[in-house]
């Protein structure tokens, strides 16, 4: 055993370094004391240089996971603005999660309380921040359906299924991994350019319904006629077809341009619907 | 008594991390890899692609689990939540072992998904043995635990991190990960000697290697899993190898991930170290000139270590 200093207790100092990860911008002068106190310097680095390895370390990885997480946001707010906004929101919510694909749970909460027009009537708002916050809700949606349960291994309904389906006889089952999505930007669009390398420039407003969900374990948006998307929300909260035609006072458009059977069959060939139980 | 050679876990021989980046080769072709290691924290919950293809590579080649967030020396209590996830998985894939890190990563409910070192004291030692203990009941298997690279010690500090180590594995009865460049990267970074380190530990007790490139910054060296090994790592790893008479033997690559041939090529590498002679090894020095920068100048870096991410598509 080596002479050491009077020790502190293990979760004191614990605590201690936790504090100078998350707030390294705190009293540099306390820091700097508490670090030559408790760390011990190197041949080349003090030990406040040392304790900033760390630091430097956990803001780069997160703040990078972020950019992973949300590539779109990061594109429509540039890099340098995306991370001021990444950096605030590890802030409040700092990373609860033993998994990093959880850390961009709660932005879209974050974007939303945090918007400098929050406290104004919704008609006095910018339309800057509804667009990230559109931008976002798609991208969290993307990398949890990305990862969450599907309907891969599910074989399709059979014909039978179908026409009981058809006729009200049996449910239509939403797979775990659609999502229905109204936003007051057509993002799906902008965040398929970002994916692909391009520079879109942010879109004009636009009430937009997308499903998202995904197929062959590939992550896909289909856009919908706001009718249509009322039609599948009827369908996915439990109401047999005849009731969601019922709803949607448009529907029967659907129904008489594309029969029953050959829009069933493209809602399932787009996994909306599945046709066995889910374990 | 003592125990087995590798606590009787077997020589895997030489294998390669689970990444992103190969799924598509290894849903196309069966290379002749001895074996795999995943990041457990990456498929624990995973019902998407990720889970999809380590359930197909699980059909055709060992699998071990080395975890980023067990968070052994933490003062907050375990996770059972997660200790029956990492359970569960290990079960469903037959994993053959399961390691992590002697580290901690965050206290009070957070996680800071960096591996944080311990203070090197007595009262860090009992902490992580009774918890090793919890967790291999839990587990019902050893754990495997791994050396860190560190860029910090602690004034605090009574023990080597080597002597740390062999009577942590001991009293504890866990496995050893030895990441030889984690060695390398602490030695240089902390100034010891790393030839000293590898002859105390106990060989009996080392499982697996870990094998992996690293930046250096000059002052000193991030272990950041970016390129190939360097040639003094390959040189410490012949020597703790010949002791060990054959452990398991993994590359980590992380960041600037080539294709899987080329990952494979440098874990192969290693297998033709086998009966080579020796290779000259001396320590390098980090820069003699003490860092004048200040904290601001250190980053953020823009290498990431360890922790692989997964990468989604549409």
């Amino acid at each position: 055993m080596r002479q050491a200093t009077e020790p502190t207790s293990l979760a004191q100092t614990q605590s201690w370094l936790q504090q100078a990860l998350f707030n390294p911008a705190g009293d540099e002068n306390a820091l700097r004391q508490d670090a030559e106190e408790k760390v011990t310097p190197s041949a080349t680095l003090s030990a406040r240089q040392r304790l900033a390895v760390y630091q430097h370390s956990y803001w780069g990885r997160l703040l990078a996971c972020m950019g992973e997480l949300f590539p779109g946001v990061c594109h429509a707010l540039g890099a340098a603005v995306f991370e001021g906004f990444a950096t605030e929101y590890l802030t409040h919510f700092p990373s609860h999660s033993y998994s990093l694909d959880h850390l961009g749970t709660r932005f879209v909460t974050y974007l939303q309380h945090f918007r400098p027009d929050a406290q104004l009537p919704p008609d006095q708002r910018e339309g800057w921040p509804d667009f990230l916050e559109d931008l976002a809700a798609l991208e969290l949606a993307v990398s949890q359906i990305y990862d969450g349960p599907g309907i891969e291994d599910q074989p399709p309904p059979t014909e039978a299924q179908q026409v009981a389906m058809l006729q009200g006889a049996l449910p239509f089952k939403p797979a775990p991994c659609l999502r229905l999505m109204r936003f007051r930007y057509p993002v799906h669009v902008y965040l398929k350019a970002v994916k692909r390398g391009k520079h879109p420039a942010a879109p004009q407003p636009e009430s937009t319904h997308i499903a998202v969900t995904r197929c062959a374990f590939q992550v896909r948006f289909f856009e919908h006629h706001p009718w249509e998307h009322g039609f599948l929300e009827a369908l996915v909260s439990g109401s047999d077809l005849s009731q969601a035609l019922a709803q949607n006072s448009l529907a029967p458009v659907l129904h008489a341009q594309n029969p029953a059977q050959g829009w069933l069959t493209q809602a399932l060939r787009r996994a909306y619907f599945f046709g066995g139980d889910m374990a | 008594m003592p125990p087995q050679p590798r606590l009787g876990l077997p020589n895997l021989g030489f294998g390669v991390g689970l990444r992103g980046r190969f799924y598509d080769t290894l849903l196309r072709d069966t290379p002749p890899i001895d074996f795999f290691e995943i990041i457990s924290e990456n498929y624990m919950d995973s019902r998407g692609r990720p889970r999809h293809v380590l359930n197909a590579v699980a059909e055709r080649y060992p699998i071990v689990m080395h975890g980023v967030s067990l968070s052994i020396g933490s003062t907050d209590p375990l996770n059972r939540d997660y200790l029956r996830r990492l359970k569960t998985l290990a079960r469903e894939i037959d994993a053959v072992w399961i390691s992590d890190h002697l580290c901690w990563t965050g206290v009070a409910g957070h996680n800071s998904h960096d591996l944080l070192p311990l203070p090197l004291t007595e009262e860090s030692l009992r902490h992580v043995i009774a918890r090793i203990g919890q967790v291999q009941d839990e587990l019902e298997r050893p754990l495997v635990l791994e050396n860190p690279s560190s860029y910090m010690g602690f004034a605090e500090d009574s023990f080597t991190e080597w002597d740390f180590l062999s009577i942590l594995a001991e009293e504890a009865d866990c496995g050893l990960l030895l990441d030889v460049n984690n060695v390398f990267v602490s030695a240089y970074n902390h100034g010891f000697d790393p030839c000293t380190y590898l002859a105390r530990l106990p060989t009996e007790r080392i499982v697996q290697f870990h094998l992996a490139g690293h930046s250096n910054m000059g002052t000193h060296i991030i272990d950041t899993h970016n390129g190939p090994v360097i040639d003094e790592v390959w040189a410490l790893y012949q020597r703790i190898r010949a002791r060990t008479g054959g452990v398991a033997t993994l590359l980590e690559w992380d960041a600037d991930i080539p294709h899987l041939s080329v990952v494979h090529a440098e874990v192969q590498y290693a297998q033709t170290l086998e009966n080579a002679p020796l290779k000259p090894f001396t320590m390098p020095r980090a820069a003699a000139k003490k860092a004048t920068a200040d904290v601001a100048t250190f980053g953020p870096l823009t290498t990431q270590p360890e922790f692989a991410f997964h990468e989604t598509s549409h």
